[in-house]
């Protein structure tokens, strides 16, 4: 099976496309320049010191890598399926001789190969740390162990989303929103620490580096196996789901597009903004006024920016359109956290992770969605309306920045709504609030912009998606490189949440009030670089906006 | 209205257009036909000012593509290949919003988004979705959209594309009316006897090269350079066939249509009443003496050789 057709035309496929290469460079390029500065720290210190170093930077190379797995893997399965779907060439796979599950493995073992072989590509930069001591070829062999096993779970995962699901970006949020929950969610869900590497591949490669102090439990030492296995049985159990669901394709695509319920879901809710509507409807005086519900009246264009107009006006609750959704998920994840760690409410940490993860949000997504919107246009044939139009850089990237921004203006104000909820509360510092005023909304306009600048430069939503998630990290992982964090919003967030002192009683009380100013020089500098990061991209795209639009290519 | 001057294109080896040299005159209606990747769809891109020539000249309406594109954006309508839909939006707003890119204004906006409904018979459907329109319907929005700004120029990529009959007949009777109306039309299409009735003037363009520009008649009078005459004679015509291969200015004659024999002339011969009268020399009553009826697929045939860039 993993030399019949579909395998070898996938192989095929990879091997012209500079992509694959990209992503071997990347891969590779970010591992030897994110360890190299370690390596270079080891040199000149004692032999027992030098072992620990490199046990720290097999460490972190195994962490690196499993985290490159996590953003890369998706990007590289998502389509597997749904390109095919896309193109109407599964009908015709369907009706050759090779049947479902030959597709199926095919797919997943060329996508699976391409994986492999990235970790394969690192083998030898981890068995050069065996010079330095302090890590056993044992260790770098369970890790490479953990790290195919989770591969196999991202590739079998992706290729069954693939199948059941219509869209590659659907494919792609759900992938890394479920491998992220398998990384993550022990910690989370606070299980015995014994247990936790048994379940995430993240905590496994933990205790693989840390044997002695991480999780001090005996069993563990031959328990490693646990997390890749069951990731391989999974991902292959997936890959079996796969089989048997891609005959009905169709019919499962349109079993879970839960549009029609979201859809239900958004007019019930917009009865309920609007009591009078609803009373009409309940008195049965306003049946037709329900029926057309928040479809009745479309805001005019009139002297608008048209491009404006068009983001919220087909993008807003009365469209049935995911913003407000994203939006309210996000209250809802926000008070649910504060029913789900009522004993933490009144700890600082608490409010510090909440707003490092508020704002996260607030960075990501923006990106995203804005990195979707261009290449979007481009490829539904919609920017060559626009390119053999009048309409000039200015409007568009203003109409683009002011549509996204107003989507996302509640989700922009969650961190100020939490913050002003814990003032009150007796929680927080006041502060707190001035710092987030002067870090996040620039933030989140750049954010805006850079994922513009990004739909510009791909041809693709799927590549700009995932050269988005590439951009946003590079930024998050600067703090690391240049101990400047003003691009990291999140680690900014964090340090800008103050706790109920008062700025007055934190000035007189040396150290902490000296902290306290630098924050506020802090975030001073965030809007400043933030500012200046949105001129010179704006520049950017200014400066050749016909290309970045398709027109005269 | 629309002129190019040795246009060149070339994407690394291929020359998708090899010194293209076109003139359309105001209120023609320019026929663009060639096979697939011949050059039709860059040329349309370049004069839509969606492409840059790698070298040579490409003027509408007196501007240049070559930095004078956003005065030309101002005097085109570009109808592509593929409809571009926007979910999610209204018939009504799919042309405001371009009527609004156009920067038409207030009142304005409102009277001329009601005439080009009127006029491409879209305004019963108003306030129906874009996405939900059938292609022809689309087509035909497609064409809405283009007259808001009331442009000088129309180039239209295979209009008439994956339409069904009827759609094809609605298309072809606006595109018809829009010629009333004095616009210079540049239109590619696939379906050269739609062409044939609707265009003034055809160029037939093969691997980026122009082969043949001029008026309708002129290209059908060149394919028709070697005369063929269709004759029917009340009996014998395997005698009647026979007879003709044996002259020396037929160059073949065969049986079609049951007992119509078509019959084609050396270049050498004059004109084709030499058929009737050698046939009635040889004591053949003649039925029917009739020139080949020649379109524009003929002449395509005989233009292009086949190739494809």
């Amino acid at each position: 099976m993993i030399g019949g057709p579909v395998f070898l035309r996938e192989v095929l496929a990879q091997a012209r496309r500079p992509r694959t290469y990209l992503f071997q460079t990347v891969f590779l390029g970010v591992l030897v320049l994110g360890l190299i500065p370690m390596y270079a720290q080891a040199i000149g210190i004692g032999k027992s010191r030098l072992a620990e170093q490199a046990r720290m930077l097999f460490e972190w190379g195994a962490y690196l890598q499993l985290i490159i797995l996590t953003l890369i893997g998706p990007a590289l399965v998502a389509n597997a399926i749904t390109e095919e779907k896309g193109k109407n060439t599964l009908d015709l796979l369907l009706l050759t001789e090779a049947g479902p599950w030959a597709i199926v493995w095919g797919k997943f073992c060329s996508r699976l190969y391409s994986l492999l072989f990235l970790l394969f590509l690192t083998v030898p930069l981890l068995f050069a740390l065996l010079t330095l001591g302090g890590v056993a070829a044992r260790s770098i062999l369970i890790t490479m162990a953990i790290l195919g096993g989770f591969s196999v779970l991202a590739t079998g995962l992706g290729i069954f989303l693939s199948t059941v699901l219509k869209r590659t970006p659907g494919v792609l949020g759900v992938s890394y929103a479920v491998l992220v929950a398998v990384l993550g969610a022990p910690k989370l869900a606070q299980l015995p620490p014994a247990q936790q590497p048994l379940v995430s591949p993240l905590l496994d490669l933990a205790y693989v580096a840390n044997p002695t102090w991480y999780y001090p439990t005996a069993s563990l030492a031959t328990e490693w196996w646990v997390a890749p296995a069951w990731n391989v049985t999974a991902g292959l159990a997936l890959v079996l789901l796969a089989g048997l669901a891609l005959p009905h394709a169709r019919e499962l695509e349109r079993l879970l597009d839960i549009r029609r319920a979201l859809e239900a879901f958004d007019r019930a809710t917009f009865l309920l903004l609007r009591p009078g509507r609803l009373l009409r409807r309940l008195t049965g005086g306003g049946a037709a006024a329900a029926d057309d519900g928040p479809r009745a009246d479309p805001r005019p264009i009139g002297v608008m920016n048209p491009i404006y107009w068009k983001e919220t006006n087909v993008n807003t609750v009365g469209r049935f359109k995911t913003w407000w959704r994203m939006n309210l998920a996000m209250l809802v994840g926000l008070l649910g956290s504060y029913a789900l760690f009522q004993h933490e409410l009144s700890n600082i940490e608490f409010h510090k992770v909440v707003a490092a993860v508020v704002t996260g949000f607030i960075v990501l997504l923006p990106t995203i969605i804005a990195a979707s919107t261009v290449s979007r246009e481009r490829e539904d044939g919609t920017l060559d309306l626009l390119a053999t139009t009048p309409l000039d850089c200015a409007t568009y990237v203003m109409g683009k920045v002011r549509g996204i921004g107003r989507n996302i203006v509640f989700l922009a104000a969650l961190p100020f709504v939490h913050v002003i909820i814990w003032i009150v509360g007796g929680v927080l510092d006041p502060t707190t609030l001035v710092f987030f005023a002067l870090g996040i909304p620039v933030a989140t306009a750049a954010s805006i912009v850079q994922g513009i600048f990004v739909s510009l430069l791909f041809p693709t939503t799927l590549r700009a998606i995932v050269a988005a998630i590439v951009v946003v990290t590079i930024e998050a992982a600067l703090p690391l490189v240049c101990c400047v964090p003003s691009f990291n919003l999140p680690l900014m967030a964090y340090y800008m949440v103050e706790p109920s002192q008062g700025l007055a009683t934190a000035l007189g009380q040396g150290p902490q009030g000296s902290f306290t100013l630098a924050k506020l020089f802090a975030c001073l500098f965030s809007a400043g670089t933030h500012l200046g990061f949105l001129f010179v991209i704006y520049s950017l795209i200014r400066s050749d906006f016909d290309r970045y639009i398709g027109r005269a290519a | 209205m629309i002129e190019t001057r040795y246009l060149t294109k070339q994407y690394k080896d291929l020359i998708a257009l090899d010194k293209l040299n076109l003139t359309i005159d105001r209120g023609d209606i320019y026929g663009f036909i060639g096979p697939n990747g011949a050059g039709k769809t860059t040329t349309i891109r370049i004069l839509g000012t969606l492409l840059r020539p790698t070298s040579g000249q490409a003027f509408v309406c007196g501007y240049s593509v070559n930095g004078q594109a956003k005065h030309i954006r101002r005097k085109i309508g570009y109808v592509p290949d593929e409809f571009g839909t926007y979910e999610d939006m209204t018939v009504t707003e799919y042309l405001e919003f371009f009527a609004a890119l156009y920067e038409i204004k207030g009142k304005e906006r409102q009277r001329v988004i009601h005439d080009v409904l009127e006029l491409t018979d879209l305004s019963y459907k108003r306030d129906a979705q874009v996405d939900s329109l059938s292609r022809g319907m689309r087509q035909r929005l497609a064409l809405a959209r283009v007259l808001l700004h009331d442009p000088d120029v129309l180039l239209l990529d295979e209009p008439a594309s994956g339409l069904d009959p009827r759609a094809r007949i609605e298309i072809r009777e606006l595109l018809k009316e829009l010629r009333t109306m004095g616009k210079t039309i540049l239109i590619s299409s696939h379906i050269l006897s739609e062409l044939k009735e609707l265009c003034n003037k055809v160029g037939i363009i093969e691997r980026g090269q122009l082969l043949f520009s001029g008026p309708v008649e002129e290209i059908l009078a060149k394919a028709r350079s070697h005369d063929v005459v269709q004759v029917k004679v009340r009996e014998g015509t395997d005698r009647a066939v026979e007879a003709l291969r044996a002259h020396d200015l037929v160059a073949r004659a065969d049986v079609i249509d049951g007992d119509v024999i078509e019959v084609q002339l050396q270049e050498t011969a004059q004109d084709h009443s030499l058929v009737a009268s050698f046939l009635h020399e040889r004591g053949f009553r003649l039925l029917l003496v009739r020139e080949q009826e020649i379109d524009l697929e003929d002449a395509f045939m005989k233009v292009t050789k086949g190739h494809v860039a």
